[in-house]
């Protein structure tokens, strides 16, 4: 398949996100990243095909990770791209199991934690 | 006299008419009559309207004023009002209101104040012939118009603790009125008349409490969420720039080729300081809540073994792999929380290499062949000195006196503990200086219970919700009434046996008249103390004294408690001689048991306190702590950035992002360390005569990056010559915040700053285009740890607007929020004016840092 490699990067610290997509660029993923969860609806909307993961920050402004989540849920063409939660916020576990997202990771991320985690759901270019 | 229960009033008294009957039996003496009647009078009093104060008091009044033949009586008592204040009033009998009415209150004269101060009875013959009367000025005795009075008795009102709430007056114009029997029976009365307010009171002070504690709680379960809510803030605040650094830092180690070792090296520093910083801000999220919450647990299914290898690998990173020696034997089962058992083992490896001699490895043997418990050992060689150990366990120690530079908190064994006592087990340091050791023993159940709750612990679903909250207030009262209903009287012989009973006595103990007619009076006591001798003891002070009190456990037929207050009388015939014993007994239970519940309730609101001066102690430590490393850290980052001068342009690109991060969390902990001095009461003005339009533009200046990349058009309005003598980087700093918010809830959209002289003020208008700020926030908003949006969205400590307002507030201005009519928030603040700032203005400022230069009155426009 030739969307197995795209990964979505929702994270709206800039240095997060912008670093985010470098290292999984190197690691040969195209990572798109996205500011908030409206915006990572539009660029879901707006490109076909889906990626094979989206990596979802909780706290943002405009739409959060939990209202996005909810609204990708909504989506039948949406929902069932695998979603791994990441957020520097206390109790990201107990978070993530109420949005049933795949799995979680705590900020600071350790890179290969993240790694460890796309190479489960995509495979690289 | 107020018959607030009309039914329940007409049942008291026929049952009083009733005991009476039953009481005159048995007693069989005229002479007596009318004291029972009056003692009747007052129970009943009691009974019908016991919270009813002024009733009662009348009702004392009256029936002592009858039963002695005063030709009148007066009652003078202090009340507290529900807002605590303290009244003197007074009730009258046998003589119209009118009589005193133009006296005034008794002043504390050498004859009223043995009364007043509760020191003694005074019964006098005639009391113009007595050394204390007509001693003070200006009347020198009686005040013209007074009601003629020679027979004096005067018997303070004192509760059982000694309090004085007033005293009962009787004057006759005639001589000698007064006999020693008379005294008796109003210091009786005076007794129930002083429980008769007491209730009152605990009833008055109840409802205050109740209205005190009601806030409390609001403002407790508000500090509570806040409190979790702030954690969480902070750890997301400090954890974000941190792995953005840590982030770039990752990427920038694997850009740089490995041949290049000065520079991979300065990047591991690097990267081992950040992730050590994160270790302390784990290690303060953790010590607040152990602190407010206790440790929390979630006890799943794991296997140590893979626990413990975990911890091993995450704490020895960067060391041989031979430094830590793991002994285990297969699996470990059991039901443990193993993110955090993996921070408990992380702790001791950690400690262990740090302590350990370095030549010889950590040792980690599991014993995991005991079904019911665990035993780990990390050993390590160098032995710990005994007299630390203890110390060791202690938050912010760590066996120093304050933690140093590479050391750390100083948590992690205290941490550690805790959460080894989480899930039922502990850990034992031990040092053997023979053989030059430290073993750290934990001992685990094998498997784990969630941790029982502390009864009062800080945790809202503990705390009754509101409308519950004020039904048991309601329900409180009513039981309140009904204990002091519940009064039972019945005789006793000399002997001390029940010579008669009542119908309210077997409704509070639970014999019938035919089961305990002739059984000693112990038999109401409580059978470990020393029933008999405690009651024959008692008798007999009430033989002595006339009357005998006490507030103290007795005993129902059924064998249950109850807490009571008995009043046991002497009775005397006409003759002197003793015929027996009244006694009274009031069930308190229900009094006792809402004492009790105001005092948890203090419990309470002390803990409230004490979680709102942890959060405080909380930010200053997180700040002051994350100081020397965030600084080791900048240091790190300057040496890779030395170091890679000659760098491709994706290694610099990361540097700079480090960088970033880095500054972006040194401004926050700076930030922090502010608010905590402002929090804390400190903040010094230098006052300088400024221009607040300088100020602003300067501002406006640095934070032009910040605009440009929250997408946010700048339209400023600032007139000139606003001058007034204010702080400098103060009033920055209110730029700087309000600025600052209006781009984060209004990115996007327009901001607009705006300065000019309004009056006595120079004023600062910052507005954006964003949601606004709803009215019932408008004034919560500048509160400490406060934000006018959700958390789910924006981060941030809610204290920008604190300290702007703390700042203004110190000018001596003011800073109030609305929303502009067409939309966003409005924040203007205002700061007095000196006019004599124009003079004094000094020359340092040149023109060149106000930059831009617009003219005075016009409008510039910045966008990106």
């Amino acid at each position: 398949m030739s969307t197995t490699h795209r990964v979505l990067v929702v994270e709206d610290d800039e240095l997060i996100r912008e670093s985010l997509v470098d290292y999984l660029a190197d690691q040969g993923y195209q990572a798109v990243g996205a500011e908030n969860g409206q915006d990572a609806l539009e660029k879901l909307e707006a490109n076909d095909p889906p990626p094979c993961l989206i990596v979802l920050d909780l706290m943002m402004p405009v739409m959060d990770g939990p209202t996005f989540r909810e609204e990708q849920l909504r989506n039948p063409r949406l929902s069932d791209i695998p979603v791994v939660v990441m957020s520097a916020y206390r109790d990201v576990k107990v978070e993530a199991k109420t949005m049933k997202a795949s799995s979680c990771l705590s900020k600071p991320l350790k890179l290969a934690d993240l790694l460890q985690v796309v190479r489960q759901h995509c495979s690289a270019a | 006299m107020d018959n607030a229960h009309p039914t329940c009033a007409h049942e008291a008294e026929a049952e009083s008419s009733m005991e009476t009957a039953v009481l005159q039996d048995a007693i069989g003496t005229d002479g007596l009559e009318r004291e029972l009647e009056a003692l009747y009078r007052i129970t009943g009093s009691l009974s019908a309207s016991p919270l009813d104060l002024d009733a009662t008091v009348q009702e004392v009044t009256d029936v002592a004023t009858q039963a002695i033949e005063a030709g009148f009586g007066a009652f003078f008592y202090n009340v507290v009002n529900d807002q605590g204040e303290s009244y003197l009033l007074y009730s009258l009998s046998g003589v119209p209101k009118e009589a005193f009415a133009k006296f005034g209150l008794p002043r504390n004269t050498p004859l009223f104040h043995a009364t007043f101060s509760g020191e003694s009875i005074v019964r006098v013959d005639d009391v113009t012939k007595d050394p204390r009367y007509g001693k003070m000025a200006p009347h020198h005795g009686m005040p013209p118009g007074h009601l003629p009075v020679r027979s004096y008795l005067a018997v303070p009102v004192r509760s059982r603790r000694g309090t004085v709430f007033g005293g009962l007056f009787f004057g006759h114009a005639d001589t000698g009125r007064f006999t020693a029997r008379h005294e008796r029976l109003v210091s009786t009365i005076a007794a129930y008349a002083a429980a008769a307010i007491e209730s009152s009171m605990v009833f008055r002070s109840m409802k205050r409490a109740e209205r005190a504690q009601s806030r409390l709680v609001a403002e407790l379960r508000e500090t509570v969420r806040m409190n979790d809510v702030f954690a969480g803030v902070l750890a997301h605040d400090l954890r974000n720039p941190l792995g953005a650094m840590l982030t770039s830092g990752d990427l920038l180690a694997s850009k740089i080729p490995a041949s290049n070792e000065p520079e991979t090296k300065a990047v591991r520093r690097l990267l081992s300081s950040g992730w050590r910083m994160n270790r302390m801000v784990e290690q303060l999220l953790d010590f607040t809540r152990i602190r407010t919450q206790g440790m929390p647990l979630d006890p799943q299914p794991a296997n140590l073994a893979t626990i413990l290898q975990e911890a091993i690998d995450e704490s020895a990173a960067g060391q041989p792999p031979t430094s830590v020696v793991l002994r285990c034997q297969g699996d470990v089962l059991g039901t443990w929380d193993d993110d955090r058992l993996g921070q408990l083992f992380s702790n001791l490896v950690r400690n262990a290499l740090h302590h350990g001699a370095s030549n010889a490895p950590v040792d980690v043997q599991v014993n995991g062949q005991d079904p019911a418990s665990i035993r780990v050992e990390v050993q390590n060689q160098g032995a710990v000195p005994g007299e630390l150990i203890p110390k060791l366990f202690e938050p912010f120690t760590g066996g120093q006196k304050r933690p140093s530079k590479n050391k750390g908190l100083g948590l992690g064994l205290f941490i550690s503990l805790e959460i080894a006592r989480a899930h039922g087990g502990t850990i034992d340091l031990r040092a053997d200086e023979h053989g030059g050791t430290t073993i750290a023993t934990v001992t685990l159940p094998r498997h784990a219970e969630p941790p029982a709750p502390d009864p009062i612990t800080l945790t809202e679903d503990r705390l009754d919700p509101m409308p519950d909250h004020l039904w048991r207030a309601e329900e409180r009262n009513r039981l309140l009434m009904e204990s002091i209903r519940d009064y039972s009287i019945f005789m006793l012989d000399p002997e001390g046996r029940v010579a008669s009973w009542s119908p309210g006595a077997e409704r509070i103990h639970g014999y019938t008249a035919g089961e305990i007619v002739g059984k000693p009076v112990s038999i109401f006591y409580p059978p470990d103390a020393d029933a008999a001798a405690k009651a024959a003891a008692e008798l007999q002070k009430a033989m002595d004294l006339g009357r005998f009190e006490e507030e103290d456990w007795r005993i129902r037929k059924d064998g249950t408690r109850y807490w009571a207050s008995v009043i046991t009388i002497a009775m005397r015939d006409s003759t002197g001689r003793a015929i027996g014993f009244a006694t009274v007994t009031r069930d308190l239970t229900e009094r006792r048991k809402a004492e009790d519940a105001l005092s948890a309730e203090r419990v309470r609101s002390a803990r409230a306190e004490e979680a709102v001066r942890l959060r405080d102690e909380f930010l200053a430590l997180v700040s002051h702590e994350l100081r020397t490393p965030l600084a080791s850290l900048l240091i790190q980052l300057e040496a890779v950035r030395d170091k890679s001068d000659s760098c491709a342009p994706d290694v610099t690109l990361r540097i700079e992002r480090a960088a970033r991060s880095s500054q972006r969390l040194a401004a926050l902990v700076e930030s922090m360390l502010d608010a905590t001095s402002i929090i804390n009461g400190r903040l010094d003005l230098t006052r300088e005569p400024q221009d607040l339009g300088d100020i602003v533009r300067e501002t406006l200046e640095d934070l032009r990056g910040a605009i440009e990349r929250a997408g946010c058009d700048l339209l400023t309005h600032l007139d000139r010559s606003v001058l007034g003598r204010w702080d400098r980087v103060r009033v920055r700093q209110i730029v700087a915040n309000l600025v600052s918010n209006a781009i984060k809830y209004g990115a996007g959209r327009p901001v607009e700053v705006a300065t000019y002289a309004d009056g006595q003020y120079g004023v600062l208008e910052v507005r954006d285009h964003g949601k606004g700020i709803p009215e019932h926030e408008r004034e919560r908003i500048f509160g400490p740890f406060e934000r006018a949006a959700s958390i789910r969205n924006y981060g941030g400590l809610g204290l920008g607007l604190f300290v702007v307002q703390q700042i203004v507030a110190a000018h001596g201005g003011d800073v109030v929020a609305d929303n502009a009519t067409d939309g966003g928030a409005r924040l203007r603040v205002r700061l007095p004016l000196d006019p004599e700032a124009e003079m004094a203005r000094s020359p340092s400022l040149p023109e060149s840092l106000a930059c831009p230069p617009p003219t005075a009155s016009s409008s510039s426009r910045t966008t990106n």
